[in-house]
């Protein structure tokens, strides 16, 4: 069983480190010893590669800390103010939509779907890129609102936009 | 602070005070009244495309062909949609709307049993779902099992088989393809008046044995819907028969039954005035069985009207109609407008000098809403611009009727894109015959791309009107456009397109162009050589296979090398053959000649040397001679010369210029001007003899 160790107290305020792992480690005063895989982890704050080319959008870049100050969510309804209805549905519709878009427009999004509620429609925004040919496009258009309203039996509307190449929404490389 | 509230309690005081107050009431408003009052803000708005495109650059077509194809696509996603719902139904239906919106479930999948072991309840449900043949198939199994239907079920599938012909009604299509039902639904074409009805259908079977057990009110129900839908399908003798009979057996006839009657009075009757005599006598009948007439009865007898073209009585006869409809205080619909046009000015000659339009348009600015009453309302806006444009010839006129088509939302009035494409034709091509820049430019842009894309009729007006105003700003802003509408490609059809937008920019009548547009013009002739590349068949065989062959020996097989010349060959067969000839060629030498641009121009005309035999037409003179003057400018005697033979060759008369051009030549040397003077002294030319040469 570990000990937290009083000495070493955390650097930043957000960052908490549980010391959970159940290995025997020697307990050290001075040097910080952790299971180095499991700790300074964060959700969506990759860490530097060796080359710096790992690829990331603007959207990626803002880490989630920045959540509500330089950055938003992607998606936009009211079921969490007061009296909101159907907080846990919604929360799951979201997923359900993200990984249908994922599976059915092959790699064609570049950016995060964004989903916006209003009275009872959805409606889906996100950067697309330009590698079929706008027929094909168009049919993935009528194909997602129809099968994705008969599944959440709400209107359901698709509003992209159209990016040249997934290059163009790189921001910077990590 | 203190000052300001007296202040405001002097000017209550000072001013008269109501002494009762009474409550204002509440106004009703139907659930969608904010959706309405904020649709009324909203026009027509040529800036961005139709609401079923998405607004998005790489996305929103521009030509007609786009946007069919387009629609039709995502039509075609819909329908694919629609199939999974149907094949997976089990996974639709989880429902959490309030109340459930029937079209996002599967569509009802009959059970085999409900076939096998019919029961009344299997036949009403089959009538919703458009069933109607089998319907009648079960109906009949009902029959032979003697399994009681009840009087209702009975008559309203006898109803339904009338309506629809015994057939099962048509599909609904789809918004983007309704846009298009004209080409999608040929049955449409066909002429209206022939006869569709199905003799000894399932509709007359069913007649046949009801009539038998019918009892009155029964009967009346029955030959009513039977007469109807005879008329309906044109089958009018038998019509007139049953209409005997009844009246024979005194059944009342109905409303509809009258309209109908009416509308197909141009089939039963063969002369105008026995038509005529006919509405009246119905008309009459109508009174004296005391039923009320509707709009639709009126718009029928416009119509009967309207099918009996330059008849002398016509229009006294509906304007005495529309009086009529007043006094029974119906309001006409856009139909009835829209037959009266068609009275008033039966055929193109006819009907230059009354103000029937004008009035018309008066009436109809003062409504302040439009509203869909009857099914001919369609047909008002394309008549009233036809008519316009090809009779009147009143650019006023037709200016009012498309300010009257951009108010509010009566664009829903031209229900297809059939109409729609000949409306805008019909308008822009008055526009371009009469009126003047200043004014059709800005309703020109405001409508093209997305309203309406032109077709080629318009194209060539508008180029033909450019030509003539001189709107020389608006050339190279053409060739963008027509480069949107998608009229530069190698299709025969657009070849017209292509020279008679050159031969404008080439045409020096009007002055020459500034040096910015020499250079524009030169850059169009480039991005035509690009897209049509000019190599002819032979060499660019051999050019692709010798450059495989020099560039990538190294690397790849044999086998490979070979794919690779298969696949260069099969792009080069897919990528746009433009069949260059003489015209073409020397209209880019035109253009390209004044910006001093030598690698192509010369391009163009050794290609034109080498293909001499295959291509028609010649290089012409005029882009000769600014070759020529580009060689001198660039000092290129060789070429000069060449050009110069080649004109003697061609025997053109500007063969003396030519050599008076190459003469004034500062730089000539000895040679080259002993060989201007045998050229000069073996042709045949009568003006180059006139040449003075140094």
């Amino acid at each position: 069983m570990n000990i937290l160790l009083k000495q070493n107290l955390p650097r930043y305020a957000w960052q908490q480190q549980c010391y959970l792992s159940t290995s025997p480690i020697v307990h050290s005063w001075f040097v910080k010893l952790t299971n180095v895989t499991q700790v300074n982890t964060e959700a969506a704050v990759p860490k530097h590669t060796r080359k710096r080319n790992y690829p990331l959008t603007y959207e990626q870049r803002q880490f989630p800390k920045l959540i509500g100050h330089t950055k938003t969510w992607n998606t936009f309804n009211t079921s969490n103010l007061r009296d909101g209805k159907r907080k846990a549905e919604i929360v799951s519709d979201d997923l359900f939509l993200r990984q249908f878009i994922y599976g059915t427009w092959h790699s064609l999004f570049v950016s995060e779907l964004i989903i916006k509620r209003r009275h009872n429609m959805v409606i889906l925004s996100g950067l697309v890129t330009r590698t079929i040919h706008p027929r094909r496009m168009y049919f993935l258009i009528g194909y997602t609102e129809e099968i994705l309203s008969a599944l959440l039996k709400t209107p359901v509307k698709m509003e992209i936009q159209t990016v040249e190449n997934k290059e163009d929404v790189i921001f910077t490389y990590w | 602070m203190l000052l300001r509230l007296f202040h405001r309690c002097a000017s209550t005081s000072t001013a008269a005070r109501p002494t009762n107050f009474t409550f204002p009431q509440r106004i009703e408003r139907s659930p969608t009244a904010i959706l309405e009052s904020l649709n009324s803000c909203v026009q027509t708005d040529g800036g961005n495309p139709a609401y079923m495109f998405m607004d998005d650059p790489f996305l929103i077509p521009t030509s007609a062909y786009e946007k069919r194809q387009l629609a039709l696509s995502k039509a075609s996603g819909k329908k694919a949609a629609r199939w999974i719902i149907d094949r997976y139904s089990y996974a639709f239906f989880h429902d959490v709307a309030v109340p459930s919106i029937p079209s996002y479930f599967p569509t009802y999948t009959f059970d085999e049993k409900e076939f096998i072991e019919p029961d009344e309840s299997t036949l009403y449900k089959l009538m919703n779902w458009n069933k109607v043949t089998k319907a009648h198939e079960i109906y009949k199994k009902c029959l032979e099992y003697k399994i009681d239907v009840s009087d209702a079920c009975k008559y309203a599938l006898f109803d339904l088989l009338c309506i629809y012909n015994s057939e099962n009604p048509l599909e609904a299509l789809l918004p983007e393809e309704d846009w298009y039902r004209r080409e999608l639904n040929e049955k449409n074409q066909s002429n209206l008046t022939s006869r569709t009805w199905k003799e000894n259908g399932l509709a007359e079977q069913m007649f046949e044995e009801l009539k038998l057990s019918a009892t009155s009110e029964q009967k009346i129900r029955l030959y009513n819907s039977f007469v109807s839908g005879l008329l309906k399908y044109n089958h009018v003798e038998k019509a007139m028969t049953i209409i005997d009979e009844m009246k024979q057996a005194t059944i009342p006839i109905d409303l509809t039954t009258y309209n109908y009657l009416i509308r197909s009075t141009s089939l039963i009757k063969e002369s105008y005035d026995q038509r005529w005599q006919f509405v009246v006598d119905t008309l009459k009948e109508m009174k004296d069985s005391s039923i009320q007439p509707n709009l639709r009865t009126f718009n029928s007898v416009l119509y009967t009207l309207r099918r009996c073209p330059a008849y002398e009585q016509g229009p006294k006869l509906a304007l005495a109609v529309l009086n009529e409809m007043r006094q029974c205080g119906i309001e006409p619909s856009l139909g009835s407008w829209a037959h009266v046009i068609m009275i008033f000015y039966p055929s193109d000659q006819i009907g230059f000098e009354t103000q029937m339009l004008p009035q018309i348009m008066d009436e109809l600015e003062k409504v302040a809403q439009l509203e869909w009453k009857d099914s001919d309302d369609g047909e008002f806006f394309f008549n009233a611009m036809f008519k316009a444009t090809v009779n009147c010839r009143d650019v006023e006129l037709a200016k009012r009727i498309h300010r009257f088509l951009m108010v509010g939302s009566n664009t829903r009035f031209i229900p297809d894109g059939f109409r729609e494409q000949l409306y805008y034709t019909n308008l822009f091509r008055l526009l371009f015959r009469v009126d003047m820049p200043e004014q059709v430019m800005p309703l020109w842009e405001s409508v093209v791309p997305n309203v309406y894309s032109p077709s080629m009729n318009v194209m060539e007006d508008l180029i033909e009107f450019i030509s003539t105003w001189n709107i020389q700003d608006y050339y190279v802003r053409l060739w963008s456009d027509l480069l949107m509408l998608g009229f530069i490609d190698s299709r025969q059809t657009n070849r017209r397109i292509l020279d008679r937008y050159l031969s404008l920019l080439i045409q020096t009548n009007h002055g020459k162009p500034s040096t910015e547009q020499i250079k524009q013009y030169a850059n169009i002739a480039r991005q035509i050589l690009k897209r049509f590349p000019l190599e002819p068949e032979e060499v660019e065989q051999r050019f692709g296979s010798t450059n495989d062959a020099s560039a990538q020996q190294q690397e790849m097989t044999d086998g490979q090398q070979e794919q690779q010349q298969q696949q260069q060959q099969q792009t080069n067969q897919l990528r746009p053959k433009l069949q260059y000839d003489g015209h073409l060629l020397s209209n880019l030498i035109c253009l390209l000649a004044p910006a001093d641009d030598w690698e192509a121009s010369w391009s163009l005309y050794e290609h034109y040397l080498s293909n001499r035999s295959t291509l028609i037409n010649a290089l012409n003179e005029q882009s000769l001679m600014s070759l020529l003057s580009l060689a001198n400018r660039k000092n290129a005697i060789n070429s000069a010369l060449d050009i110069i033979e080649t004109i003697n060759e061609l025997q053109y008369e500007c063969l003396g210029d030519a050599l008076d051009l190459l003469n004034r030549n500062g730089n000539l040397p000895n040679q080259s001007r002993q060989h201007l003077k045998t050229i000069q002294k073996k042709s045949k030319v009568e003006s180059a003899h006139h040449v003075k040469l140094v």
